[in-house]
């Protein structure tokens, strides 16, 4: 059945254009892309926006898809574009009054809910100051594990670029984010 | 890299789970919806610019065709020291090019009687002040730098000319043209 089948039964059968493959690949691939879009924008709308934009990518060219990588390096590849492509588009005049915005505009039953996520607010708000370029080495090395040579073939560039690149983004994240550790007292919660 | 960062990193972005409505976009197939911009900013700095834009100008002294008269006359009863004693029509107008960059030129014959000059400054611009006596009338020509030489106008107490701005003032309100004996000695 073509829902239990591999990657490579199911696109296959989306190739063939059949109706529950694609549903079944959207449910396959449904959480990374999501992920990677969330992690990297960090506004779960602009998220939806740049999955649904991946899927309908996905979906209308998977007919041009030939296997020469791995078809979730492919899909990969789709949601880095879209998320690369929606920052290259959009301009947000004052992000930090966006996030204000966001507190003062919460209900009062969700002040708490925010508290608690003040440390994920900080260390996203931190990824998203780093550059683009950064900030997708860091998502795919953190949220979605992949190593240093998957990265590479993802973006396309050498393993050695994404040390390098990861290696800047950890100093630049290091030098924003070490004064949690002094509020800590020194270690991880 | 330290310990506690790849733990709070792989801690808190860790993968989310796709919201349930998610293919039901899809399906629509609509493009993804743009956010609107927040209006408030740009009505802010739309807002921002207006008043540095006027800000600007109020400083700058934006028309002095218009204001230089006021300020003759206000130079004329606030007399302040002049930067140079002379009657001598020739060492003025060498000391104005010299210092205010203006090329101003008064007749050798001038029938008035010379004080000096000085330069002054309103709203970031150097203006030049010559003071005389034309008969018995204290009289001050202010000369400013307003621009390209783009025309002349005449008005009758200031007039444009080669990119300068001038402007008379004459201590004699029923007589006030007596000032123009700087230049006109038919006057």
């Amino acid at each position: 059945m073509v829902l239990e089948g591999s990657d490579r039964e199911l696109v296959a059968a989306c190739q063939r254009g059949e109706r529950d493959a694609f549903r079944a690949l959207f449910e396959t691939y449904k959480d990374k892309v999501y992920s990677i879009a969330l992690r990297f924008s960090g506004d779960p709308a602009i998220a939806m926006d740049i999955a649904q934009d991946t899927f309908l990518k996905l979906f209308s060219s998977i007919r041009d898809f030939r296997g020469d990588a791995s078809f979730e390096t492919w899909v990969y590849r789709l949601v880095v574009n879209s998320c690369l492509d929606h920052k290259r588009r959009s301009w947000r005049l004052i992000p930090i009054a966006d996030e204000l915005l966001a507190v003062l505009q919460a209900p009062a039953d969700c002040l708490g809910e925010i508290l608690r996520g003040e440390m994920q607010q900080r260390v996203q708000s931190a990824v998203e100051r780093l550059s683009p370029d950064l900030r997708m080495v860091i998502v795919l090395r953190y949220t979605e594990g992949l190593s240093y040579d998957e990265i590479a073939e993802v973006l396309g560039c050498s393993p050695g670029t994404v040390a390098s690149r990861l290696n800047r983004a950890h100093k630049a994240l290091e030098r924003r984010l070490s004064y949690l550790v002094n509020q800590k007292g020194g270690g991880h919660a | 890299m330290p310990e506690w960062l790849e733990l709070e990193l792989a801690h808190q972005l860790s993968p989310a789970a796709a919201p349930e409505d998610l293919w039901e976009r899809i399906q629509g197939g609509r493009p993804p919806a743009r956010r609107p911009l927040p209006r408030w900013p740009i009505a802010a700095i739309l807002t921002l610019m207006v008043a540095a834009a006027t800000l600007w100008l109020a400083a700058k002294g934006q028309e002095p065709a218009l204001s230089l008269e006021q300020l003759a006359l206000q130079q004329l009863h606030h007399t302040a020291p002049l930067d140079l004693l002379s009657s001598d029509p020739a060492q003025i107008a060498a000391w104005t090019r010299r210092h205010a960059d203006v090329p101003l030129t008064i007749p050798a014959g001038t029938p008035v009687r010379l004080a000096g000059v000085r330069v002054i400054r309103n709203g970031g611009v150097r203006i030049t002040a010559v003071d005389y006596t034309a008969g018995s009338d204290a009289a001050t020509l202010l000369v400013a730098r307003t621009g390209p030489p783009d025309g002349t106008s005449h008005g009758r107490m200031s007039w444009r000319s080669g990119g300068l701005t001038y402007a008379l003032a004459c201590s004699n309100p029923d007589h006030p043209e007596a000032a123009c004996l700087l230049c006109h000695a038919s006057l």
